[in-house]
């Protein structure tokens, strides 16, 4: 085999080169471009964009890394099966005496070794580069890197996709094309924004498999299915499904778009929303018609100007400023899982940009023209290096921080920290925010703890000062809305999902009006607004007849906090097309060309749970031979059976035509 | 010497889609012959001897060559299968000196001075790209690479396609050559008569995707007799005897080529009334094109559009 | 001794190759025990199947023309008796009609035949111990 591989490496030589030499260029474009935004940076030119600040983030190396990879990988891929595209020549490497998954591992493991070069070495650099002290002024971990790393594992993927498009001996030749579609939702996968590390990379992995078990299925078959093993044609069946699955996506998708009724919610749905004066609303949003504005008693608001119904535009203008506190730790935290947040920009002076950086809950500072950390900045106060001592700050808001019992503001110009609000006794801090009533100007921060919300002035003062949703335990998030008055607010608690369907919808929204010298002056409770969610509209049953059932596991894999229910009604209505119209026509067809009864069982089970796509792969994969009359019972027969499936008659030799010369062959020898 | 057949076949089969291409071949190849496998353009020799080396499945039917099933051939049985493809197609951008260290490292018997020979007998530079090779210099590589690991049973797809007269000699010689080896097997298909007549022991005729002839050369040469009959007048339609190849009217003659010439077709021909009948010698290169040919009465082509002065 | 064949001839290869040699014996360029060239070395020198020549190698050995002498090879050997005088005149037949039919065709006259006839018998000398009724 080490033959093979070194045969493989000099022949896809110059291909290696290539993509090394365009790697190389996307890196050194990405520092380049770091290099000179940080030395517009450094003379004034420029100011800062948060998330540019870590080159190993930037748009750039991300989509070019994206692009490359995916690119590269699949011509990759298939140049190594493009080389021996003469028909004598695929037939003197397959003559090799050596088995044909020694052929598949010398092409894999010289190809992949390309790819881990060519793409993987520069990469590798550029993150080294970035993780070197002094190059890059922000905040480096090595988990930063992770969104290049599932990139670079996207384009294996589409190597191996890449190989099976050239592979593939298919009489449709756009299903040649199929494995790309995997190895497409492989490529998706590193986004799908709940998943955590070993989800995305189990996913990954499983995909990737699935493409390698199909290309070594191909080479033992030469591209068609029937000669494989068992796992080629797993393998093969899978990519192609999934393939399939994509290609029927996106004519849905372009099909719907011509009815945009089906996919538009024609729902509509109300909102409790407040003026300045303190008046309570009625917001009527949705059915692709302009909001409908009526108050409690649900008469519409006139607009006095026009004598109609008031205009949004002139609504917001009476609108208070309202803002959301979120009460529940876990959901506030920065730690979102993917793509995890590492760091969120905080301030710049005209020598160091500060940041807050999740993983030591601290601001850190870095100077612009060395790219040094020059120390971080806790609730103690500066520190050189990166611990400092002392709480964390739980979550950066816009001008302030905070810590589980107090609440910071910092003087980055002069590397100080002055506590704004510290709370009494055993509080602790659940949320709190920072308002801006127009613009720019810090005007207030609201902190929530458990016993107490307060209104308090950027100096710290307590503008007022009311009890925490005493009556209304786990509401878990609470609206302040600003009114006209200075200092007058009123404050909303509106229940949460999950309890309100518990107790059956009728959990009433809690508002109370408070000032700074009356205090609570009025309370009021608000019904439900809109009836319980239809989980089924129209038009996710519409949808669901169109999803592959298997599709619906999917749902468990998800891992969010809640359990997550199962919408049975809809899995059923998925199951309905495929047990209908997929499974029948499967087994119609399987009849028809005689498969053995376990064969016709499985493609069964399996246009069950694949619906469409897994039809669509069915009559891809399979190679239907032709039927011709059978001389002994005129029933049409398969021309690839030595015995007719009706009456077990062998197939007529051929007609003799009397020029026959037939002889034994007996060595006569010298 | 009872032992096992090299090639073996049973209703070996080849569809591709509602077309034939091999229809219920059996053919039995024993070890240590010559046989060369005839037939016109696409009646299906190339695709037997892909399916035969594992390259192609068969529609149905079974070969079993050097005793392993052709569907699941081992390495070790390849390593003792020499293949010529009718295109000598190799990697273009390798020299000639790696094309043999390429190939030496995959057979552990590889004998170097066969290599040198065949690669110095067509004057080949170690260093020339295969790319820059002509035809037959690509011809004489294989035919090194296929030589050097001492093959038991050597099959080739067509070998003399496109070989200039020298490349062609060389090929041929080199067939001669491998018969020392008393156990060494060649089963090559062509379509150059005058080889089959040199080399062959044995030839198998495919007569579209239909095997209508296998026996030794002499068998096939005694079987094909050439009839010349001589009339008065305009010579009669050729009669409707079994085993009748071609017929040949000219003015005043009519000269049947035909096959199990026995007394009864004699009697068939003497009720036509001929003037003269006598048998003819026949060249095996003539028999093997009558035998190749259209059923039937011969005409020449373009004999109808002749326009007449 | 020079023996060549041509493919595409209505002659088999061993056919042609048992003609010339026994033409080669009969005009006197292969003696009593010259050698011949081996199986092997004939079916390479005329790129011929050496079954083929072990045919031809066989027949003249059944004719008496040669024979196999162990670890030495293939030599001339005396004839031996095998053709009747029947079997000679059969044998014989066919290659007078040629001469005279061809003879006749050329307008060539029975006496200037004959005259031509009895030169060549005097240019070809007796062979040494050749009659038939030798052992």
């Amino acid at each position: 085999m080490k033959i093979l591989i070194r045969k493989e490496l000099r022949e896809n030589l110059k291909l290696a080169v290539l993509g090394f030499v365009v790697f190389t260029v996307l890196v050194v474009w990405s520092w380049r471009d770091y290099a000179v935004m940080m030395k517009d940076v450094l003379l004034g030119l420029r100011s800062l964009e948060g998330f540019r600040l870590q080159p190993v983030h930037s748009g750039l190396i991300l989509a070019g890394t994206g692009w490359l990879c995916v690119i590269f990988g699949a011509v990759l891929g298939w140049m190594q099966i493009f080389n021996e595209r003469h028909r004598d020549l695929w037939a003197f490497l397959v003559h090799r005496p050596v088995s044909r998954t020694q052929i598949f591992f010398g092409k894999v493991i010289a190809g992949l070794g390309i790819y881990i070069v060519a793409a993987g070495l520069p990469l590798v650099c550029f993150v080294v580069w970035a993780g070197i002290p002094g190059h890059v002024a922000a905040p480096f971990q090595w988990a930063m890197a992770l969104q290049i790393a599932w990139l670079f594992l996207a384009g294996i993927a589409f190597y191996f996709a890449g190989m099976l498009t050239g592979l593939r001996q298919a009489r449709w030749y756009a299903s040649r094309t199929f494995g790309l579609g995997l190895a497409f939702m492989i490529l998706l996968a590193n986004a799908v924004p709940n998943w955590r590390f070993w989800q995305i990379l189990v996913a990954m992995l499983i995909g990737i498999a699935i493409l390698a078990a199909a290309v070594w299925g191909g080479f033992h078959s030469d591209g068609h299915y029937k000669g494989q093993p068992a796992l080629g044609k797993l393998g093969l069946t899978a990519s192609i499904t999934v393939g399939a699955g994509v290609v029927a996506f996106i004519v849905f998708a372009l099909l719907a778009s011509l009815f945009p009724n089906l996919l538009f919610n024609n729902d509509r749905w109300t909102m409790y929303v407040m003026t300045k004066d303190g008046t309570i609303y009625k917001e009527i949003q949705g059915g692709r018609r302009p909001p409908e504005f009526v108050d409690l008693d649900g008469k519409p608001l006139i607009d006095a100007k026009t004598g109609r119904m008031i205009e949004l535009e002139e609504f917001i203008r009476r609108a208070c400023n309202t803002i959301s506190i979120q009460m529940d730790r876990e959901k506030a935290s920065l730690r979102r899982r993917n793509p995890p947040i590492f760091f969120s920009f905080w301030q710049a002076t005209p020598d160091t940009i500060w940041y807050y950086w999740n993983r030591y809950g601290r601001l850190v500072g870095y100077d612009i023209a060395t790219r040094r950390c020059i120390g971080s900045l806790g609730p103690n106060g500066f520190a050189n290096d990166l611990s400092g001592g002392g709480d964390r700050f739980n979550a950066p808001d816009s001008r302030t921080l905070q810590t589980a019992t107090a609440i910071y503001q910092t003087d980055v110009q002069n590397r100080a920290t002055r506590t704004l609000f510290t709370t009494e006794k055993d509080e602790t801090i659940l949320g709190a925010t920072d308002v801006f009533l127009n613009g720019n100007d810090w005007d207030h921060t609201v902190v929530a703890t458990k016993r107490y919300i307060r209104l308090l002035t950027p100096e710290g003062k307590v503008v007022w000062k009311t009890p925490n949703e005493q009556d209304y335990p786990d509401y878990g998030r609470v609206r302040v809305s600003f009114l006209e008055k200075p200092g007058q607010c009123a404050l909303w608690f509106a229940p949460p999902y999950g309890p309100n369907k518990k107790a059956g919808w009728k959990l009433p929204t809690h508002v109370a009006w408070i000032d700074s010298e009356q205090g609570l002056f009025k309370s009021m409770d608000l019904p439900n607004l809109n009836p319980p969610w239809n989980q089924y509209p129209l038009r996710a049953k519409v949808l669901s007849l169109l999803i592959p059932p298997a599709l619906w596991a999917g749902v468990y894999w998800d891992d969010r906090p809640e359990p997550p229910e199962m919408p049975w009604k809809l899995v059923l209505i998925s199951l309905a097309p495929a047990a209908v119209v997929w499974v029948p026509l499967g087994l119609w067809l399987a009849r028809r060309h005689n498969f053995d009864v376990r064969a016709r069982l499985g493609w069964a089970v399996f246009h069950l749970l694949c619906g469409l796509p897994g039809f669509l792969a069915f009559l891809s994969v399979q190679e239907w031979p032709v039927r011709t009359l059978c001389s002994n019972c005129e029933k049409l027969r398969s021309i690839d059976r030595e015995k007719c499936e009706h009456c077990g008659a062998d197939f007529a030799p051929p007609e003799k035509n009397g020029t026959e010369i037939f002889a034994p062959l007996e060595i006569t020898r010298a | 010497m009872n032992e096992q057949p090299v090639i073996q076949t049973r209703g070996l089969t080849k569809y591709f889609g509602a077309r034939p291409a091999v229809y219920d071949l059996n053919l039995e190849v024993p070890r240590g012959c010559v046989l060369a496998f005839l037939g016109r353009n696409g009646s299906g020799k190339t695709t037997t001897i892909r399916m035969l080396l594992g390259l192609l499945e068969p529609t149905r039917g079974e070969g079993s060559i050097l005793g392993h099933d052709i569907r699941a051939l081992p390495p070790e049985a390849r390593a003792r299968i020499g293949y010529l493809t009718e295109e000598h197609q190799l990697y273009g951008w390798m020299s000639v000196q790696e094309c043999g260290g390429f190939q030496s490292q995959f057979y552990p018997r590889w004998n170097e001075k066969i290599f040198r020979g065949v690669i110095g007998h067509f004057s080949l530079k170690p260093a020339a790209r295969v790319k820059d090779l002509s035809r037959g210099e690509r011809a004489g590589l294989c035919l090194g690479l296929m030589l050097a690991p001492e093959p038991e049973l050597l099959i080739l797809d067509d070998p003399a396609m496109g070989l200039d007269p020298v490349a062609h000699r060389s090929l041929v010689e080199s067939m001669i050559y491998l018969t020392r080896r008393s156990d060494r097997t060649i089963f090559f298909s062509s379509h150059q008569l005058a080889d089959v007549e040199r080399v062959a022991d044995y030839i198998a005729i495919l007569d579209r995707s239909v095997l209508r002839a296998c026996c030794s050369l002499e068998t096939f040469r005694n079987s094909v007799r050439q009839v010349r009959l001589q009339f008065p007048g305009a010579p009669p339609p050729a009669p409707k005897i079994p085993g009748l190849l071609q017929a040949f009217r000219t003015e005043g003659e009519l000269r049947l080529v035909c096959v199990h010439y026995n007394e009864a077709v004699e009697r068939a021909l003497r009720t036509l009334a001929p003037a003269q009948m006598e048998q003819m010698p026949i060249s095996l290169e003539e028999a093997f094109l009558s035998y190749l040919g259209e059923r039937g009465e011969k005409s020449f082509i373009l004999s109808e559009t002749e326009v007449q002065p | 001794m020079n023996l060549s064949i041509n493919t595409g001839s209505n002659t088999p290869i061993y056919k042609q190759i048992t003609d010339q040699v026994r033409m080669a014996v009969a005009a006197g360029k292969l003696a009593v025990d010259d050698p011949l060239p081996s199986i092997r070395a004939l079916a390479e020198r005329l790129v011929v199947n050496p079954n083929t020549v072990a045919r031809a190698y066989a027949d003249l050995a059944r004719e008496g023309l040669i024979e196999s002498r162990s670890g030495r090879g293939v030599f001339v050997t005396r004839k031996r008796k095998m053709f009747t005088r029947e079997e000679g005149w059969r044998r014989l037949e066919p290659l007078l009609d040629a001469v005279i039919g061809e003879a006749m065709v050329l307008d060539f006259t029975p006496p200037e035949l004959r005259e031509a006839f009895e030169k060549k018998l005097g240019q070809w000398k007796p062979r040494k111990g050749g009659s038939r009724n030798d052992e």
